[in-house]
């Protein structure tokens, strides 16, 4: 499902972050959303969840404006950076209360989920209680339980272990090939280089890249994807 | 309407197993039994119960609120991510620690009172105002969740507010009583009353209470208007609307705000 943002602003007292942003997530691609910090990438992010709320410009999904709908977040998973969960639910009270408020039964893949991140143990366990790495898979179940159109992953793997990391990597690479879009932030290098096939680069809260990491590359006259990101902010400073 | 109280039955759970609610229950039920077994008649009982119920029911409602709003801000942040509509989600939360709050300070003042056959009338008067207390200082307390981002600024101003309701306002009218003491009193000293949910609930328990005698001649002219059965049901009017404004107020403040 295809995401279009179109001259999105967003200010927060005299500070603008989103200054008319344009940009195109497409389907069936992991598409990187990178840029220096400050840049605009949560903020934008929040913005296409609903969490912010824009001063103008407009987001659609799948060709359906968002705003003063709510529906239309069941089409999309989202993995926080922090999840910060209830402390006095435990996770399977959670994810039945997920279940319970999309009201759409109970989630055949959900328990594929818990039993591919190994959290069979944690089921009954409450959150107060939890790692931060046992939480962050319990967000990637949370995320991918309803087998949304669009995962939006906000440092996916940060906290988790290599083996979780793994398995969250081939799970996003499952999702693509099935045509979902998903759109990823993440500073981890290797990371983004194996799985983003599409870049967006967000600078001063404008897009200054938007198109297929190769398009990057051959921009930049970088090889390594992580070069072409480096140089590319390196540039951006240069002009600043 | 099915996935709102799916909604409430989550955020009861979330609020009911927090350890220390039990204390609250406890303190209750220890002031009251204390009360019950000293003996005395039941009016005397609720007189020695008002002025805790007063002081602990709108300070704790205000702090637990504001304290349980900025440690499920990870929580709201999750269920806004999902297919729900915003007031649904401040609402189910408002009337999860409205009734929890209410239901420790109620199941902990009037246990002592079942078990010693000395429930009155005096008593579920208090239990009454009590609970309106309860909603309508989780409804300032939350409302100032919503305007402050930063927890302590937002936990400052609760504390601040109940200082303010509890301490300074009486303060307050009594300085205006004795500058404009030349002048009549008695319509702007109701409106004073009315500005602040305390001293409402306490004037209408001292009244109803018949012990107005003690409070002069401003007692007099409040028992005239609280003894009827209009001035009874326009308090409680009153103190309804210290419960829905807040509400309101932070239900359009929450539907506009930025996470």
């Amino acid at each position: 499902m295809k995401i279009e943002v179109t001259g999105l602003k967003k200010a927060f007292g005299s500070r603008e972050v989103l200054k008319g942003l344009n940009l195109e997530i497409e389907p069936g691609a992991v598409s990187g959303l990178v840029g220096p910090n400050a840049c605009g990438k949560t903020t934008l992010i929040k913005c296409i969840l609903g969490l912010t709320i824009p001063d103008s410009g407009e987001i659609l999904i799948g060709g359906k404006s968002i705003q003063g709908d709510w529906d239309y977040r069941r089409k999309i998973g989202y993995m926080p950076q922090n999840p910060n969960f209830p402390p006095n639910l435990t996770f399977v009270e959670l994810l039945e209360m997920l279940e319970d408020l999309r009201g759409e039964g109970r989630s055949e893949k959900c328990e594929e989920l818990v039993k591919y991140f190994d959290l069979e143990d944690s089921l009954h366990k409450p959150f107060s209680t939890m790692s931060g790495g046992t939480k962050q898979k319990c967000a990637a179940v949370a995320a991918f339980m309803f087998d949304p159109e669009i995962l939006i992953l906000d440092e996916p793997s940060v906290g988790l272990d290599p083996i979780a990391a793994v398995k969250l990597k081939d799970l996003i690479l499952d999702s693509v090939k099935k045509g979902k879009s998903v759109l990823l932030v993440s500073h981890i290098m290797t990371e983004v280089e194996q799985l983003v096939s599409r870049m967006v680069f967000l600078l001063d809260g404008e897009s200054a890249f938007s198109g297929h990491v190769n398009d990057l590359r051959k921009q930049t006259g970088e090889d390594k994807l992580e070069n072409a990101i480096v140089k590319m902010m390196s540039s951006s400073r240069g002009q600043a | 309407m099915k996935q709102f109280l799916t909604l409430l039955k989550y955020e009861l759970l979330n609020v009911l197993r927090g350890r220390w609610l039990f204390f609250y229950t406890l303190l209750f039920s220890g002031v009251s039994y204390a009360i019950a077994k000293l003996g005395g008649d039941s009016m005397k009982a609720a007189l020695s119960l008002l002025n805790m119920v007063l002081l602990v029911t709108p300070i704790v409602s205000i702090l637990y609120s504001a304290i349980y709003w900025y440690n499920s801000d990870g929580f709201t942040t999750l269920l806004l991510t999902q297919p729900l509509r915003r007031w649904g989600i401040f609402a189910s939360r408002w009337i999860a620690i409205s009734l929890t709050l209410s239901l420790c300070f109620v199941v902990g003042t009037a246990l002592p009172f079942v078990i010693d056959k000395t429930l009155t009338g005096a008593i579920i008067n208090l239990l009454l105002m009590g609970t309106g207390l309860t909603f309508a200082f989780t409804s300032i307390g939350l409302l100032v969740s919503v305007i402050f981002n930063d927890r302590m600024k937002g936990i400052g101003a609760a504390f601040l507010l109940w200082f303010y309701f509890s301490i300074v306002h009486d303060g307050l009218v009594f300085l205006t009583m004795v500058i404009f003491r030349e002048y009549p009193l008695e319509k702007p000293s109701m409106a004073l009353v009315a500005s602040n949910p305390i001293d409402l609930t306490r004037i209408m328990l001292l009244m109803k209470f018949d012990v107005a005698a003690l409070m002069g001649y401003t007692g007099r002219v409040l028992q005239r208007f609280f003894s009827n059965n209009w001035g009874y049901w326009a308090t409680l009017l009153v103190l309804l609307l210290w419960i829905i404004i807040p509400l309101a107020a932070s239900i359009r403040r929450f539907n506009k705000k930025d996470f």
